[in-house]
């Protein structure tokens, strides 16, 4: 399934479904702007299953890759 | 009663620098009772009352320590109003605790920063039209340069900012029902205000654990059946359909007030961080930042400052004090204690002030330029494999320049045994206090590859560290709750204003330690030196300290430099590191061959590198270990903090000591 960790770098994506499992982790995620629905797009990620950095809302955020592969999305038009 | 204020924000909104503006100064740092962290507080200019500087905050219920300290402030102090501030160009989610800011009901006045930033990212707000929607005070301000910050300051002066009704947002039909019977539980059994029963029983049900913590057991075991009714009555969480519903306020808010651009453009910071957070590329430019950072600080500045310093002090300075005494016929007692005491001891310290002051302004600059927290990102991926994360990296770089900070800079890190565990490695980052050390030994033995020798210090620092935290994590601090979230703001080029003043902040410590600790601790030395069993004056041999040394030389014998000289070092390195040298210079002050020639008689290549090991490892400075005890709150890890490192520094230094001295 498409996710943050397998998605396309630079390409616009939509936030279906969140299963991070960690309370903390997601309520940090949605205080900075990550919900069902969000617009995202992945801008980099790092080599050895490292981080990734996102942007959403034209700010820049980065989380880990075992976080991000629990971020599902699907193509954003336009 | 005086006004008082505090700052609320987002992280990186801004808040310091709005601080600053509004105060002018930092006034002094205040403790307060319950929480020992310490928070900024200024007075206002134009005795407007007191500013009160709060560690940013993304929303109310905490999770990282820094966090917790805001929350704790919002619910236990008492304040005239907060002066809230938002980033214009990331309203939404700055919204999203002014949303919360305003539940709470108490007086507000906003602050929207940077409105320059928002407006060449082409985002028009229509700032009459959102302040009639907010129903608040809302001024524009450009704290960076103090922009618009006078007529914030004239705001809290001229208009009492008054308590504002609550912020009510309909959270729907069963959420309602429950906060209603919450409410209707708050009366009865705790005494908050009525004010505060909505706001409380909003933060109950996100779970904030600092409000629970407000709540009596009798009052919780009433309330938890209502949680749990009020869960299984909604398709998603709490805290998602609260969040749904605020995000559906904030979108209103935002609807005809505020207008985004159409098209996408690439920004100077986008194209930046393609470069330095490239996949291939950004760990070596990281590494090529370091090594310039360590040479323009060791070697093309701050040593050649240094070493002009050394030349004053001990000699125009020395000869002209001297002379300056003699003429006015001082006690010979006295005289000896000020050039090869006081002048000596402080004067040996005072030379390494130069390059403190560089490491610390590139450290600032780290900061400042929003290039840290790349860092953390670059990092992350290699700390993982020792047990920790890319946010205890920038603790241990700050531990470079000081191990203090370092330890303080830990409370952003969410995870509590990520955090205790970073805490704990943190002092073997070898501190600055540390370098006067290595560069008094290497500059003797090791002439032709100072950069070289110094680096594998450093190195060995790191290594001990991350050894340190790959047993720790896979033992009592295993952690299983990490959180790794880092926001990437925007490079920006700080002013050097902003940037003299942190290094200044940061360097202040160690200049003032030169005044105090190190001041006593070079007068105490020389006494010791000086005074003897059998009276004053007496030979080294004779002295107090060579009876001292002699006893911690017997222990040390094994790692190579058993000499009472090294030995009496040990002691008031503990007050502080930099005693150290200030020690020697004064132990060897008393000797006409020298400290050049000393130390060569005494030490050998071998042992010399051993001692650097010694003191690189053995116990933190007392400031460092003060400061574990208050950031952990524990007496337990304050001792191992202390005991650990000791164990390490003998264990190692013999190994080093003895293995060598086999090929040697």
């Amino acid at each position: 399934m498409l996710n943050l960790k397998t998605g396309k770098l630079n390409k616009n994506y939509k936030i279906t479904e969140m299963h991070i499992q960690n309370k903390h982790m997601i309520q940090r995620l949605n205080a900075l702007g990550l919900n069902h629905g969000t617009n995202v797009k992945i801008k980099q990620k790092c080599l050895f299953k490292g981080p990734c950095i996102l942007e959403i809302n034209g700010q820049n955020l980065s989380i880990r890759g075992c976080d991000a592969c629990q971020i599902f999305l699907e193509e954003a038009h336009g | 009663m005086v006004n008082n204020y505090c700052i609320l924000g987002n992280p990186n909104v801004g808040k310091t620098s709005l601080f600053n503006a509004l105060t002018g100064t930092y006034e002094y740092v205040g403790n307060w009772s319950g929480v020992t962290v310490e928070k900024k507080v200024g007075r206002l200019k134009e005795q407007a009352g007191d500013l009160v500087d709060l560690p940013g905050i993304y929303e109310l219920s905490p999770i990282s320590k820094d966090e917790t300290v805001v929350t704790d402030y919002l619910l236990n102090s008492e304040y005239s109003g907060m002066i809230n501030i938002i980033d214009a160009s990331q309203l939404k989610r700055n919204l999203q605790l002014t949303v919360q800011l305003m539940e709470l009901g108490a007086p507000i006045l906003i602050g929207l920063n940077m409105i320059d930033v928002a407006a060449k990212r082409g985002i028009h707000i229509d700032q009459d039209a959102l302040l009639k929607k907010l129903k608040l005070p809302l001024l524009p301000i450009i704290a960076r340069n103090g922009k618009g910050t006078h007529k914030l300051l004239e705001a809290l002066k001229d208009q009492d900012l008054s308590n504002n009704r609550p912020l009510r947002i309909n959270y729907g039909e069963n959420v309602e029902a429950t906060i209603t019977q919450i409410v209707t539980l708050l009366k009865q059994y705790s005494d908050f205000e009525p004010r505060q029963f909505r706001f409380i029983a909003i933060q109950y049900l996100l779970d904030n654990p600092k409000v629970i913590e407000l709540l009596n057991d009798d009052l919780i075991s009433r309330l938890t059946p209502l949680h749990k009714q009020l869960t299984a009555s909604l398709t998603t969480t709490i805290r998602e359909h609260i969040q749904t519903k605020r995000n559906g306020y904030i979108e209103d808010l935002l609807q005809d007030t505020v207008v985004y651009p159409n098209e996408e453009r690439q920004y100077f910071s986008s194209r930046l961080d393609k470069l330095l957070t490239h996949k291939i590329l950004g760990i070596p430019i990281f590494l090529g930042i370091m090594w310039l950072i360590f040479q323009i600080t060791f070697t093309w500045v701050g040593t050649p400052i240094s070493d002009q310093i050394d030349e004053f002090i001990g000699g125009t300075l020395t000869y002209s004090v001297k002379s300056a005494m003699e003429a006015i016929g001082l006690f010979p007692f006295l005289q000896d204690l000020i050039t090869d005491g006081i002048i000596a001891g402080v004067g040996a310290v005072i030379v390494f002030v130069p390059q403190i002051l560089v490491l610390f302004f590139f450290i600032s600059l780290l900061e400042d330029s929003g290039y840290m927290a790349r860092i953390a990102v670059l990092m992350d991926r290699i700390m993982e494999v020792f047990g920790l994360s890319g946010k205890s990296f920038i603790p241990m770089i700050i531990g470079f320049g000081c191990n203090v900070p370092s330890i303080m800079a830990a409370r952003s890190i969410e995870s509590e045994k990520e955090r205790l565990t970073t805490i704990i490695i943190a002092p073997f980052m070898s501190c600055s206090a540390r370098l006067p050390v290595y560069a008094l030994f290497v500059g003797v033995f090791f002439a032709h590859n100072q950069a070289l020798v110094v680096l594998s210090l450093y190195v060995l620092g790191i290594i001990v560290a991350l050894a340190t935290s790959v047993v720790l994590t896979k033992t009592v601090l295993k952690n299983d709750d990490s959180v790794f979230i880092v926001e990437l703001p925007t490079y920006r080029l700080p002013s050097i204003k902003t940037l003299w003043r942190s290094t200044w902040e940061k360097g202040k410590g160690f200049v003032k330690k030169a005044g105090t600790f190190i001041f006593g601790g070079s007068v105490v030395i020389w006494l010791l030196n000086y005074t003897g069993p059998s009276g004053f004056n007496v030979d080294v041999n004779d002295s107090f300290l060579h009876v001292i040394g002699s006893f911690f030389a017997i222990l040390v014998a094994p790692l190579g430099f058993g000499t009472w000289q090294a030995g009496a070092t040990l002691i008031p390195g503990f007050l502080a590191k930099e005693v150290i040298v200030s020690s020697m210079a004064i132990i060897y002050a008393s000797d006409e061959s020298g400290l050049v020639n000393i130390i060569q008689n005494q030490f050998t290549p071998l042992s010399a590198y051993a001692f650097m090991i010694f003191i690189l490892l053995y116990i933190p400075c007392l400031s460092t270990v003060a400061t574990i005890r208050k950031e952990t709150y524990s007496m337990k890890w304050t001792l191992l903090a202390v005991a650990y490192p000791l164990v390490a520094a003998y264990v190692l230094s013999f190994i080093f000591y003895q293995v060598g001295h086999l090929f040697i």
